[in-house]
């Protein structure tokens, strides 16, 4: 299926459209955008939300398997072999430019997608969960932002905590479903009038069952770099996955333990 | 103190002194101790001394030394490049001609811009597949495939070419002012003389401008050895630590591993690199000025 969407459309010798476009650059959202087929193979990158183990047994399979897996979507041209360089923007301008039939982006790109690429455009898009690895359960990255308050002035305490309140309460969520196509994680405003017709609005609630969210951890985002980092050498190069994966944990392990 | 008494002259340079104290010197030691501790963003306030760990570490990381050899790489390659185009571009626009002060404006455009800003479009113009703007060139009028120029073969050269883009102007404001300050008479007795234009270049124009020469060379070195918000634009290193130099390794070390100590050993390293290159072409150009 996949290769038959790449296509060469004027018999140039150069692949036109691609089947899929995937963000690949050293960015937080190319691990949020892909982690969920390693979380879909049942992989874990922490125990105890401190011992990283996604270089450890099963999970060091789930890792190989995923990074195999793109690796071979760039070989067999499904995937643009410029993946490494795209950032999630550079995926969106492809997919309205016709240079990626299909785009794997977060739920807030359907907003983008609709007002760079008008409406005329948008009634030919439709979106569906990220598959699941066969017999097992679809997830997707659910946020994972970690937001934390320092002062110690309890009057600031406590208004910070009141922002916090009215920004994940209802009516700030729905303006933001509605408007941004920013998921929600509340999923009453799914079946809100506005919402409940709308197949793209529900494709997302359906994807809220299987949303996890990343560790809360201060070494998080070391972490989350490992794993840009083997994103990018297993579309860029031929080194041994196996052995890629083993140093990105030992690394990450490194870092985890300098911050104890 | 009264005016006018031997010591006035601490009073004019003293905001300067506590200018060059507070932004340079102490941030400077206080680098080099950090550099010793195991100061991490995450535990605010509770350190302690390590010693020269951090370098032990640092020194059998294999990330370093190819972040190491990137720099080396992109140093060398940016200083020669730069100082040739700058030296080349003086030699022509030095002569009076019709829009020369046009052209020199126009040829200063990247030194004034933000380097982020820069960063930026250049990331937009060198993006792979076809919709990149020198792709898209490339197949519209020469058919030629897309090259995925800031990929892993292609992107430290393309990081190179934007820098040296960007740092041309510079090279060139500087070898200009150096070759203005030539006197016309020198010219004048080579003409007499007969000499070609090649002969005026080896005989009067470098020799004259050894020390225009050694200052640029020092400025470009230093600022390239510790070149960071291009790169961090185009690439931020990657893709697979492709373009990851020094500074971006400093970067990450200090303030997305949060480790502040691994990333200050890495300043210092930094610091040593640019100042034995500064001494280097101290005593090159010292021995050529005697030679002179």
């Amino acid at each position: 299926m996949g290769k038959k969407l790449s296509v060469d459309k004027n018999g140039d010798g150069v692949i036109d459209t691609y089947a899929l476009g995937i963000p690949g650059s050293k960015d937080g959202v190319t691990s949020c955008t892909l982690l969920p087929w390693f979380w879909g193979h049942k992989g874990a990158e922490l125990s105890d939300g401190q011992k990283v183990i996604f270089g450890e047994g099963n999970n060091k399979e789930a890792m190989v398997d995923m990074l195999e897996f793109l690796r071979k979507l760039v070989d067999e041209n499904i995937v643009s072999p410029d993946m490494a360089s795209l950032k999630f923007t550079d995926v969106e301008a492809n997919f309205i430019g016709g240079a990626c039939a299909m785009a794997i982006l977060g739920s807030w790109h359907y907003a983008s997608i609709k007002e760079n690429g008008g409406e005329d455009f948008i009634k030919n898009v439709a979106i569906a969960p990220i598959p699941a690895v066969p017999g097992n359960d679809p997830v997707t990255t659910a946020g994972g932002w970690t937001i934390a308050m320092f002062t110690k002035d309890p009057a600031k305490q406590d208004a910070a905590w009141k922002f916090m309140e009215f920004f994940a309460g209802h009516d700030v969520q729905k303006a933001l479903t509605v408007k941004a196509a920013q998921m929600t994680t509340l999923k009453e405003i799914y079946d809100e009038p506005e919402l409940k017709d709308d197949a793209v609005m529900q494709t997302f609630k359906e994807g809220l069952f299987g949303g996890k969210t990343r560790d809360a951890v201060p070494f998080y985002s070391a972490m989350d770099e490992q794993f840009q980092n083997l994103i990018q050498i297993a579309v860029t190069s031929k080194d041994d996955l196996n052995q890629a994966v083993e140093r990105a944990a030992a690394e990450a392990q490194k870092i985890a333990d300098s911050m104890k | 103190m009264k005016i006018g008494s031997k010591y006035t002259y601490l009073f004019f340079i003293l905001p300067a002194i506590l200018w060059v104290i507070a932004f340079t010197v102490y941030p400077f030691f206080f680098s080099m101790y950090i550099s010793l501790t195991n100061m991490n963003l995450t535990r605010p306030g509770i350190y302690k001394l390590v010693g020269l760990d951090n370098y032990i570490e640092l020194f059998k990381d294999d990330q370093f030394w190819l972040s190491f050899r990137h720099t080396a790489v992109f140093t060398i390659s940016v200083i020669t490049f730069q100082f040739l185009f700058g030296f080349f571009l003086a030699l022509l626009l030095n002569r009076p001609m019709k829009g020369t002060s046009l052209v020199r404006t126009a040829v200063m455009l990247p030194w004034v811009l933000p380097p982020v800003a820069l960063g930026l479009n250049w990331q937009w113009i060198l993006r792979g597949g076809q919709l990149g703007l020198i792709n898209a060139v490339l197949l519209q009028f020469f058919r030629i495939k897309p090259v995925d120029w800031l990929g892993f073969e292609r992107a430290l050269l393309s990081v190179i070419s934007v820098t040296v883009w960007i740092g041309v102007p510079f090279s060139f404001m500087l070898e200009l002012s150096g070759l203005q300050k030539i006197p016309n008479s020198l010219f004048e007795a080579a003409d007499v003389d007969g000499a070609s234009a090649i002969q005026k270049l080896f005989h009067i124009i470098i020799p004259m401008m050894k020390s225009t020469f050694m200052i640029n060379l020092i400025m470009i070195t230093i600022s390239t050895i510790g070149y960071f918000d291009i790169i961090y634009a185009l690439t931020d290193g990657g893709p697979n630590r492709a373009t990851e130099v020094l500074p971006l390794l400093m970067y990450h070390r200090a303030f997305k591993f949060g480790n502040l100590g691994e990333g200050a050993s890495v300043a210092m390293v930094m610091l040593l690199l640019s100042l034995i290159c500064t001494f280097i072409y101290l005593l090159m150009f010292r021995r050529k000025e005697a030679e002179f």
